[in-house]
């Protein structure tokens, strides 16, 4: 027991200066234990956890049984299972072995979290962040790089925000222009959208999440989050324009 | 701008989104809807977005495949076993000890 805690210690759960000095080995194994859930579900609902031992300590003796835990996670988490399936699919660029795996992952860490995770609160947006956390750590694992850098990410939110149409709807907006488009053409231009953009659009167009709950999943500003909103959409909406026209299904010119 | 004041189309536009997004707080809300649904020049974009969101949310609409779910279910089974076995496990790779651990914290 003791070497596994030293290995802890020492390894990626470490969370030096969390607790005072000079408290029990097993101390900062929780400690890493909460590190790990805490990252596992991006900092959701973890403020009582991150307060720290407090709740750990206070978990002694009034542990949820296993079966208990299962109940309100089979309850709570499983019916969000295609919501958050459709979510890691685009996330994933339509890569079905990667949504797979990523699916699986985010439901066994919402299960190891389960206890920080409040009943009655908003489960599918809690399991939305897991989802797009273990999906970042993912693509940082394989060494893919944000297609956006964050700096330049939000640069240009101010022109956007400024009160002009968008670049397809300026010309002749016919409702009948969505029709044109079959799925398949629709999620490959989702999927080709960078992940800051195809995240915000997908979660809020596709899922219908609000501002608030964006707010929640993707962790940033309001501000930010309707920057990149409306942003991804002029993007998609473009990508789709241009598809369009090369393809005799609207008329107009692809590049201006 | 007090609702029922008249309401440029630029301010109208610019708050497109977040009318049908439904976002717009309720003081003005009745403004800008009423504009952007009854002016000529602003209410085919606002007719086209709306189009926009129910396309989109009509698209991607598919079933979780049934392996999947039949995986998740395994895993969760497996994870929930492992809170109940011997804590003896080979210490091998970090899955081992974060295993490990969440017995360890789950029992404390």
């Amino acid at each position: 027991m003791a070497l596994s805690f030293t290995a802890v210690d020492a390894g990626t759960f470490a969370r030096p200066g969390v607790f005072a000095p000079g408290r029990a080995r097993t101390r900062g194994a929780l400690a890493g234990v909460l590190a790990h859930l805490r990252r596992a579900a991006g900092g959701w609902m973890l403020a009582m956890a991150a307060a720290g031992a407090p709740g750990v300590e206070a978990g002694a003796g009034e542990e949820v049984p296993a079966a208990a835990r299962g109940v309100g996670f089979t309850e709570e988490a499983l019916p969000h299972m295609e919501a958050v399936f459709r979510f890691a699919l685009r996330l994933s660029r339509g890569r079905q072995d990667e949504a797979e795996d990523l699916v699986q992952d985010t439901f066994l860490q919402a299960f190891r979290a389960w206890d920080s995770y409040t009943p009655g609160t908003n489960c599918r947006s809690w399991l939305f962040t897991i989802c797009r956390n273990r999906f970042l750590r993912g693509e940082e694992r394989r060494g893919r790089r944000p297609e956006v850098p964050e700096s330049q990410l939000d640069a240009a939110a101010e022109a956007l925000a400024a009160g002009t149409y968008g670049p397809v709807d300026t010309m002749d907006p016919q409702r009948g222009f969505w029709d044109s488009f079959i799925d398949t053409e629709v999620l490959r231009a989702v999927d080709a959208l960078p992940t800051a953009f195809r995240e915000v659009v997908v979660l809020s167009d596709v899922e219908g999440l609000s501002y608030p709950e964006l707010v929640q999943v993707l962790g940033v500003p309001i501000g930010t989050v309707k920057s990149r909103l409306f942003r991804g959409r002029r993007l998609l909406q473009r990508a789709l324009y241009d598809y369009g026209v090369e393809m005799g299904y609207v008329r107009g010119e692809a590049k201006r | 701008m007090s609702a029922g004041q008249a309401v440029s189309c630029r301010e109208a536009v610019s708050r497109l989104w977040e009318y049908l997004d439904g976002e717009l707080e309720g003081g003005q809300e009745p403004a800008i809807r009423e504009h952007l649904e009854t002016c000529t020049r602003c209410y085919p974009h606002t007719d086209f977005q709306r189009a926009y969101q129910r396309f989109l949310a009509s698209t991607a609409r598919m079933p979780v495949p049934a392996g999947l779910r039949r995986r998740v279910f395994e895993a969760i089974l497996a994870e929930e076993a492992s809170l109940h076995a011997a804590p003896s496990p080979p210490l091998a790779g970090r899955w081992n000890v974060r295993a490990l651990l969440g017995r360890i914290f789950r029992r404390s």
